[in-house]
C-alpha cells in the first residue's frame, strides 16, 4: 500500500504535489481543468492590501528553457479576496495556502490580520492551511525583495506578522542571497512554521532587432525547468540549515523532479510554469510519483524526505 | 455561449503548406460528441509544442463533426514544430478558449451590415465568423502580395472576400483601410459595424477610421498571451477606463473603444500572430 501523504508543521496534506502562487489564480481559475481536491493544496495568487494592476505589457518572455516574468503583483486586493475568492477557495476541496505580498510591514500586517478575523468567523471545515509571505518578488520596486535580502529586515517581518496571524506561517524565500541557510534560520527564529523556496531568479533577454529587454522592466524572474538545479540546491542547503519543513519550487515539470526535491529535503512541491503548457501537468506529476515509487518499491513519500545521500 | 474547456491530445489529419510561410493544420476530433464540439467564432485554441514552456494560442479557423481547423504562419520554432506535424502524430490542445465575436454583438447587429476586415492570419477567426453569422456580412481582407492571396484559397471555402493587395496584383492597391474607406463611402448611411483582426498596426488603423465614423468596432487582438486560461497573468490589456483585462479571458475579442488607445498602438516586440513566438 503507497502512501503519499506527507505531514509536515501539523498538517496533512494527501500528497506532496500543490500549485505555486502566481500560476494557478485563486484555485478557480483551473478548477475545470484539474480536479484540486486530487492535489495537495495550493497556494493563491499574491494578495495585497490594495488592489494592483501590475505592470504593463509585455510581461512574459519565454526563452529556450525557461520563462520570465514581471507580472508586478497584480491582484484584486484584500477586500475583493475576503469577498469573491475566499469563500469559493474554503469548499474547493484541497489545502489553501493564502500569498501574503506588500511594499511596507504594514501591508503585510494589514492582510494578515484582516485574514485571521475570516478565519474566527469560519466553520472548522473550511478554514486556511496557512499564509505564504512573499518576501521574494523580484518585480515590484519597493517590498517583497528588500525583506528578503537580508536575513535582519526578514526576521522583523516575520516576528511582527507572526503577531498577527495565530495559523500556519510560511515564508517564500528567495535565491537572490549569498547564504540561504542564514535566511533560513532568520525565518526560523522569527517564527515561521516552514519555508517555500525558491522564488523567481532575476533574468533577462533582449530583442536583437529592437535592443529592447524583452519585459517591461528590463530584468524579470526567471522560471521553468532550467532553474530547477538551483532551486534544488537551495531547498538542500535550507532544509539542512533548519528544522522546520521545506517546500521546494522551481522548475518541476515530471515526478521525478517531485522525488529529487523530496530527497533534498523538501516536504511537499509547488508546480508553476509547468501548469501553463498543461493544467494538469501537477495532477499528472502525482500519479508519475505513484508509479516510480511502486517500481521502486517505496512505500511512503516519507521515508524520501531528506534521503539523499550526499558524497 | 461557452462551451466546456478541454485538454486532449488530437491527431494530426493534415498539414498542408500553402504558401507564404502560412499552413492549414487540421486536427482530428472524436466523431459522434455532436453539438459539444462546437466553438464561437472568435474562440481560440492552444497548441503545446514540446520543449517550450508556453504553448501557442490560435484562432479556430472551423470545426466540424470530425475535425478542428487552424490558420498557421510559421514565424518562430515553435510555429515552425507545429507545421511540420504529419498525419496521425499528436497535439495536445487546450479549447476552446476566451470570448467570441458572437457575444459582443448586440440584438440590432442583425440590421446591419458587418464589415469583417482582417490581415495576415487575422482572417482565420473572420472566416469561422462569416461561416457562423447569416446576417448581412462583407469579407474585406487585406494582403501582401499576390503569392499571399493564392495561399489562403484553399482555406476561404465559400468566402468571396474583397481583396486589396500592397503590390496592386488583386483588388484595390494599397492597404486594407483603404479598401474600407472605399466600401464605407457607398451607401454611407446604412448601419455599419466593423468586426476586425490582424497586425496590430493594421488594427490600431481600422479603429481610428470605425472611430472617425462613429462606427461601432470589435477587434480581436493578437497580445501576446501565456497561459490562454487567466492563470499566468501575462496578456493584461489596457483598458480606456484605466483598469486591465486580460486578452485571454476578457477577450480577445473586444469593443474599440474600451481599449486604451496604447492597447491599439503597434506592438510592443514578441507580440504573437495568433501564435508565432519566435
Amino acid at each position: 500500500m503507497i502512501r503519499l501523504s506527507t505531514r509536515f508543521a501539523g498538517l496533512e496534506l494527501r500528497n506532496p504535489v500543490t500549485l505555486a502562487s502566481g500560476t494557478c489564480g485563486f484555485g478557480r481559475e483551473v478548477a475545470d481543468l484539474l480536479p484540486l481536491q486530487e492535489l495537495g493544496g495550493l497556494f493563491t495568487k499574491a494578495v495585497t492590501p490594495e488592489a494592483r494592476l501590475g505592470n504593463a505589457m509585455p510581461r512574459l518572455a519565454e526563452t529556450g528553457h525557461g520563462l520570465l516574468n514581471s507580472i508586478g503583483l497584480a491582484n484584486p486586493g484584500l477586500d475583493a479576496f475576503v469577498e469573491e475568492k475566499l469563500p469559493w477557495l474554503r469548499a474547493c476541496g484541497t489545502r489553501v495556502f493564502v500569498n501574503v505580498a506588500g511594499r511596507v510591514a504594514e501591508d503585510y500586517e494589514a492582510v494578515c490580520l484582516r485574514l485571521e478575523q475570516e478565519e474566527a468567523l469560519s466553520p472548522p471545515f473550511g478554514r486556511l492551511a496557512g499564509l505564504e509571505l512573499n518576501v521574494s518578488c523580484p518585480n515590484v520596486k519597493e517590498g517583497g525583495i528588500s525583506f528578503g535580502a537580508r536575513p535582519g529586515p526578514m526576521a522583523e517581518l516575520v516576528g511582527r506578522v507572526r503577531r498577527c496571524w495565530s495559523g500556519l506561517l510560511f515564508v517564500k524565500l528567495t535565491p537572490q542571497v549569498s547564504d540561504v541557510g542564514e535566511m533560513a534560520r532568520a525565518a526560523e527564529g522569527a517564527g515561521a512554521d516552514g519555508l517555500c523556496l525558491i522564488n523567481t531568479i532575476p533574468g533577462m533577454s533582449i530583442d536583437l532587432k529592437t535592443r529592447r529587454p524583452r519585459t517591461i522592466t528590463n530584468t524579470s524572474g526567471y522560471s521553468g525547468p532550467a532553474i530547477k538545479p538551483v532551486a534544488l540546491a537551495q531547498v538542500w542547503q535550507a532544509a539542512r540549515a533548519v528544522s522546520i519543513p521545506v517546500v521546494g519550487i522551481g522548475g518541476i515539470q515530471h515526478g521525478h523532479d517531485v522525488v529529487e526535491f523530496l530527497l533534498a529535503g523538501a516536504h511537499a512541491v509547488q508546480v508553476g510554469t509547468a501548469s501553463f503548457a498543461e493544467p494538469a501537468r501537477a495532477r499528472f506529476m502525482v500519479d508519475e510519483l505513484q508509479e516510480w515509487m511502486v517500481k521502486e518499491g517505496v512505500e511512503s513519500v516519507e521515508e524520501l524526505v531528506g534521503a539523499v545521500r550526499p558524497w | 455561449m461557452s462551451r466546456p474547456r478541454r485538454h486532449q491530445r488530437l491527431q494530426v489529419m493534415a498539414c498542408r503548406e500553402l504558401g507564404a510561410d502560412l499552413f492549414h493544420l487540421i486536427l482530428r476530433l472524436e466523431s459522434g460528441q455532436g453539438e459539444d464540439l462546437a466553438f464561437a467564432a472568435g474562440q481560440f485554441a492552444q497548441l503545446a509544442v514540446p520543449g517550450h514552456v508556453l504553448p501557442r494560442p490560435f484562432s479556430i479557423l472551423r470545426s466540424t463533426n470530425e475535425s478542428l481547423e487552424f490558420l498557421v504562419r510559421r514565424v518562430g520554432t515553435g510555429s515552425a514544430w507545429l507545421c511540420s506535424r504529419k498525419p496521425g502524430e499528436d497535439i495536445p490542445v487546450l479549447w476552446p478558449l476566451g470570448n467570441s465575436f458572437l457575444e459582443n454583438l448586440p440584438p440590432e447587429a442583425g440590421e446591419e451590415e458587418l464589415l469583417l476586415v482582417g490581415g495576415g492570419v487575422g482572417i482565420a477567426p473572420l472566416l469561422a465568423f462569416q461561416e457562423q453569422w447569416n446576417g448581412e456580412k462583407r469579407l474585406l481582407f487585406g494582403h501582401r502580395d499576390a503569392a499571399s492571396v493564392k495561399a489562403c484559397l484553399p482555406i476561404m471555402g465559400k468566402a468571396q472576400p474583397l481583396l486589396s493587395t500592397e503590390d496592386g496584383s488583386h483588388g484595390v492597391h494599397g492597404r486594407v483601410t483603404r479598401l474600407l474607406e472605399i466600401v464605407l463611402e457607398e451607401e454611407a448611411d446604412r448601419p455599419r459595424r466593423i468586426l476586425c483582426c490582424g497586425p496590430d498596426a493594421m488594427m490600431a488603423a481600422v479603429a481610428a477610421l470605425a472611430k472617425a465614423r462613429h462606427l461601432p468596432c470589435l477587434l480581436s487582438l493578437e497580445t501576446l498571451m501565456g497561459c490562454g486560461i487567466g492563470i499566468c497573468v501575462g496578456c493584461a490589456v489596457p483598458l480606456a477606463s484605466g483598469q486591465k483585462a486580460l486578452a485571454c479571458q476578457a477577450g480577445p475579442v473586444f469593443h474599440a473603444n474600451a481599449l486604451a488607445e496604447s492597447a491599439k498602438d503597434p506592438a510592443p516586440p514578441h507580440s504573437c500572430a495568433c501564435g508565432g513566438r519566435p
